[in-house]
């Protein structure tokens, strides 16, 4: 494959994933509730994981593969977290009545 | 190879953006999740699976691989969890929900949105009914009398008609363009006759009650029209099984689900 075309492959991918990341934001900004906002975050994550693995295609670096298993394991980590906060309705601050 | 890699890496970027796209537009977050969870992780699988065919390199394919499992594994379950987490926190289903399978096994707390804190409002200064011919219109408008007279509050009876609901025909064929438009006028006329029967029956009751009422008939999308009465001193009370097409319609609504507002008080909704 030529270099012209494997250019435009990584900045057709690299736009479609932005505008997914501004989908994603759009939901983190409009909620309604927390769940829907760490949904988003959830998808933003994963997101990022594509990201990266294209990171690692642009730049030739084959060390941008090992952000992506980061952000992976990351991301479920804090979706799993803000999973059990919302279970327990600790995430808002203040009394609950 | 970088052929195979290259179409990987596209179509995994174009279900990316798909399952963000379901993110934003799908209608409750239980749908939401689905588009995340199941789209996000075919997307980020393919890209990272596309880049290792591209490199091609030993190293790469093994960390792709590893990733692509682990998301495959973590993923599912970090879905279920905050599914969960949400319905048991209270998150409202789609209106056109048919099932709800969990009803009798998990518990649901309060919708937790914006956080109510002008719910510990001052007194009840108005009672605002929305009326809406239906079998419970009856009973909404004793309430809402009821209400007044405990609060001495000044009862308001407004009527709405979901005219943006009522012209909305669906899809009309080519050439039914006239017979659509007399539908929608046949629909918007019989609903004003049914609001302007709904107010007369208010006017009578708060006449009989000898409250200080108001009345008024407004044509728009009931949620705003109803939204701009929600201050702290405002009750508003509804009855559940009728929608503000007046009856010309039959919808089923979940009144209360459809006309939740964060903050102040919430919606009364007779049975």
């Amino acid at each position: 494959m030529s270099d012209e075309l494997s250019l435009a492959v990584v900045v057709t991918a690299a736009v479609l994933l932005g505008a997914a990341v501004l989908a994603a934001a759009v939901r983190i900004v409009r909620g309604p509730s927390s769940a829907d906002r760490v949904i988003a975050l959830d998808m933003l994550g994963l997101l990022g994981v594509a990201a990266a693995g294209l990171a690692a295609l642009a730049s030739s670096t084959a060390a941008f593969m090992d952000i992506a298993l980061g952000v992976a394991l990351v991301g479920f980590l804090v979706t799993v977290a803000f999973a059990g906060f919302i279970a327990r309705g600790t995430v808002t601050t203040g009394e609950r009545p | 190879m970088s052929w195979i890699g290259a179409v990987l890496v596209l179509a995994g970027s174009a279900i990316c953006l798909v399952a963000a796209l379901g993110v934003v537009r799908l209608p409750d977050f239980f749908m939401r999740m689905h588009a995340a969870t199941k789209a996000g992780v075919a997307g980020s699988g393919l890209v990272l699976l596309g880049v290792a065919a591209i490199d091609g390199d030993a190293s790469t394919w093994a960390k792709a691989i590893v990733a692509v499992g682990f998301l495959l594994l973590t993923t599912p379950v970090a879905g279920h969890l905050i599914g969960r987490a949400g319905y048991v926190s209270g998150v409202p289903l789609w209106r056109g929900t048919r099932e709800d399978a969990l009803a009798e096994v998990l518990g649901r707390g309060d919708f937790d949105t914006e956080v109510p804190q002008a719910a510990q409002a001052g007194a009840v200064r108005r009672v605002v009914v929305g009326l809406a011919a239906g079998p419970g219109l009856d009973r909404a408008i004793e309430e809402a009398v009821r209400l007044a007279q405990a609060h001495g509050a000044e009862l308001c009876g407004v009527a709405v008609i979901d005219v943006p609901r009522l012209l909305n025909v669906g899809p009309v064929p080519i050439g039914a363009g006239w017979h659509a438009q007399q539908m929608r006028q046949r629909r918007v006329q019989q609903a004003r006759t049914a609001a302007a029967d709904a107010m007369q029956q208010f006017e009578a009751t708060a006449v009989r009650a000898r409250l200080a009422w108001s009345a008024q008939l407004v044509e728009g999308r009931p949620r705003k029209v109803l939204g701009a009465f929600c201050d702290d001193g405002t009750h508003i009370v509804v009855a559940a099984g009728a929608w503000f097409d007046q009856g010309v319609l039959g919808l089923q609504v979940d009144v209360a689900g459809r006309l939740a507002w964060a903050g102040a008080r919430p919606v009364r909704v007779v049975r």
